[in-house]
This record gives C-alpha cells, structure tokens and sequence, in this order.
C-alpha cells in the first residue's frame, strides 16, 4: 500500500536523522550561548558546541571495541 | 527516494564539491592559526609596554587631547579613540577635521601620564599574511567576493550531502564505520559521519564566512545611506569649533548608552560625524554584542544629546558573523573545540576528494555494489 510505504519511509527517516539532528541541535545551541553568556556558563557552552567531536569519538571507540570483541 | 531524484542530488553533491574542495581546503588550513590569533600574535609581539602608574587615575579626555594638541600646533582633532586593555588613548589630528587619511597623525598616549607611547612594532607578520590569504588571497575585492561564492557552494554541498545521507544509511545504525570491507567503504563511512555530524557547525561557518565576505559593500552601504541620512538631517553650514568640554559631551552620551563601552570619538567635521556633532561610539560588553557600534552625536557647542542611533540589521548581522566565523569569542576551550572542528571539515574534504578518485566498485567484485559505497534506494 503506498500509505503504509510512506509512513515506513518516514519512519525511517526519522530513525535516520534522529541523532545527527539532536547532535546538530546541541551544537548550534552551543556556539549561540557561548557569544550569549560569559563566565562559567561559558565552558557548559563551549562543551555542547563540541557535541560533534563527542560523536565521533564515541563512534571511534565503539568501533575499537567491536574490533577487541571480533579478536 | 527514487533513484532518479538521488542521482539530481549526487549531481549536485559531486559538482559543488568539485568546484570548491581547493579552495576550502585552504580555508580550513589558513583558518586553524587564525582562531588562535591573539594567542599567536602575543607570542610572536610581546607588548613591552607598562602605564607610568599603573593604579594612579587616569587624565582626563580634555587633558588628553591638550597635550595631544600641544605636540601637533595649528591642527585639529579628527578621531579619539581607545585601547581594551590597556590604559591608552590614541589622538588622530591633521590640518582640517575632512582631512585625507594620508595627512592624518596617529599618536597614543598614557592615561595615567599624558606620555606619548611608541607604536607597536607593525609590518608584515605571519599572521597578516595567513589572514590576507583566508581573506580575499591578494586579490582585494575581487578575492574576497569569489571566496564568498566558494562559501555558497560549500552550503550546496552540504545540503546535498545530508540529502544523500538517507538513502545510505537505511540499512545502517548511527556511527557505524565498515572496516573490513575495502579502504573505499572505510573512507566513505568517515566522510558520511563526519560530514552529518559537522554539517550545523560547518553551515554556520561556511555562511557567516559569505557575510564577512561582503563586509567591503555592506560598511559603504552603511556610510553611504545610513550615516549619510544621519548627518544631513543635521548639517549645518560649517564645521563647528568644539567649545563644550570632550569630557562633559562622552559624559552625557554615556547617559544613553549606560551599559556599553567607550570605542571612539569622532570630531566635529569627520568622515564619521556631522559638522556639529561630536560622534561617540560605543560597543556592548558581551561577545554577542562587543562587536554591535552604537553612535550617540552630542552637539560640539552645547554638550547636550541628541540620542543613540542604532545601527542597521545589516550592519549588525556583519558583526555578529565575524565572531561566529572565526570561533574567537569564546575562551579557550572553545577555540580548541573551533579547531577540532576544523579539522574534522579537513578530513571531510579530503576523503570526499578520496572517494572521488577511487571510483565506486574499483576494489569489489560485481554485484556488492552496495557495499562499494553505492546508495540503497528507498
């Protein structure tokens, strides 16, 4: 049925983009508060704006880890 | 998606990035050393300067501009202005306040002293050459406007690259990296995690990046419309000789603008004031904000106000996207945070350029196309 096809495609789309964009989100969030806020808050900021390095390395370790596992 | 609409899509993909790979590539290589700019230049000019009494009180502006005067006999104030973070105040003076900038005098003097401070050793520094080169590559204008359309074709590329993201990763969990396959699928995993986890960071970059390219036209739009309609509206026949005290007239215009920080005066006469104004313009405190100048005119014969004037959305729009282009404003973490970014668009860039050399299916065996990198089709 293309009713039913479309609402797997989103669904997947969803499943697709739901990390990336909460990534994406929280950075963007990030690099605004830090020109917006000074002192401490700022680290906190600078942090968030950093979601996409965290990702990656989450992403490098797990890898490294399924990699052990395999071995 | 339909097979037709990725194939538009790739087209897109392959074509802006094609065009543009060089030219980011630079980019991104020139752009490292500049978010640590203050860091660098520090190191490599360090200010030997000291105040002649640090704690003592500081001169008064109209004292200032005396003894400024007193060296320069027979000319006229055109520009004061003031050092963040050091107690100095720099006097422009030439023969007439509409003087030309090749007849102008800098000077800069100690707050606490009046003594004339010798300027900074200046010249050509590596910084000036890596910065000239992110900027417009020497080639002025031109340079400037042309890395500015790279930028709009970097926006392209991302866009499409998220697009072409779908179809690739229907069959794949978030972050999955296939090692064991060929270095091409290793590669194009790399560039696809990269490029949707970077793609929020790298679309600001890359569009604050295409406003500070248009920096040139949008500050003569700015003297040219709004400054100009500004001081027409309050011309007068001729310049005025200054009689209030330069001192009384920042006091009273500070009174509009309570909260922001003193960047410059201009004289009566000047390129940024009217013939009867002095202009006082001030910046925000915050990093959002220190970068937004609000002029106050103060009338150069009664000291009294005549309001702030706001600058327009376009010239505030330019100076919100330097800050967020360079990644400068915040502290430190955040300009190593800028710089691994920069580096992630680096290897972006390099194993998008990777994956156009090495041609799908170059390394499989026919018929695991999907695993050579093609995308599944949904």
């Amino acid at each position: 049925m293309r009713g039913s096809r479309m609402k797997r495609n989103a669904k997947t789309l969803i499943r697709i983009f739901m990390a990336p964009g909460m990534i994406c989100v929280v950075s963007l969030v990030g690099l605004v508060l830090a020109l917006l806020i000074e002192g401490r808050g700022d680290i906190a900021a600078a942090l968030a704006a950093g979601a996409p390095v965290a990702a990656i390395v989450w992403a490098l370790w797990r890898k490294s880890r399924a990699g052990d596992l395999d071995a | 998606m339909r097979s037709g609409t990725i194939r538009v899509w790739a087209f897109v993909h392959k074509w802006t990035s094609l065009i543009s790979t060089g030219f980011l590539l630079m980019l991104c290589i020139t752009g490292l050393p500049l978010i640590f700019h203050d860091e660098i230049d520090a190191a490599l000019n360090p200010d030997a300067w000291r105040p002649a009494n640090p704690d003592g009180a500081h001169l008064t502006l109209d004292e200032i501009l005396d003894v400024a005067l007193a060296r320069r006999p027979g000319e006229v104030p055109i520009y004061m202005s003031f050092d963040i973070d050091r107690p100095v105040i720099n006097v422009t003076t030439g023969p007439r306040a509409d003087a030309p900038a090749s007849d102008m005098h800098f000077a800069s003097f100690d707050a606490t002293s009046g003594d004339l401070v010798p300027p900074a050793a200046r010249g050509e520094t590596v910084m000036d050459f890596i910065l000239r080169l992110h900027t417009d590559m020497f080639l002025g204008l031109p340079g400037m406007l042309f890395l500015g359309f790279m930028g709009l074709l970097l926006a392209a590329a991302i866009v499409s690259g998220v697009v072409l993201y779908a179809p690739f990763m229907r069959k794949l969990d978030f972050g999955t990296v296939r090692t064991k396959n060929s270095p091409r699928v290793k590669w194009l995993d790399y560039h696809n995690l990269l490029g949707v986890v970077a793609a929020g960071w790298l679309l600001v970059v890359g569009l604050t990046g295409v406003i500070n390219t248009l920096e040139q036209p949008i500050l003569d739009a700015w003297r040219n419309t709004a400054l100009a309609d500004l001081i027409g509206d309050l011309a007068t026949e001729d310049i005025a000789t200054a009689t209030a005290s330069l001192d009384d007239a920042v006091g009273s215009a500070r009174n509009e603008a309570p909260n922001m920080a003193l960047q410059f005066v201009a004289f009566p006469g000047s390129d940024f004031s009217t013939r009867g104004h002095y202009a006082v313009f001030f910046h925000g405190r915050s990093p959002a904000t220190e970068r937004i100048i609000t002029p106050v005119l103060v009338d150069a014969r009664s000291g009294v106000s005549s309001g702030l004037r706001d600058m327009p959305w376009f010239v505030q729009a330019l100076s919100l996207s330097r800050p967020l282009h360079f990644g400068d404003y915040g502290g430190l973490l955040l300009k190593l945070i800028w710089a691994l970014l920069d580096i992630m668009a680096i290897i972006i860039l390099a194993t998008g350029l990777y994956l156009w050399l090495a041609k799908p299916g170059a390394y499989l065996p026919s018929g695991r196309k999907d695993d050579a990198g093609e995308p599944y089709e949904t």
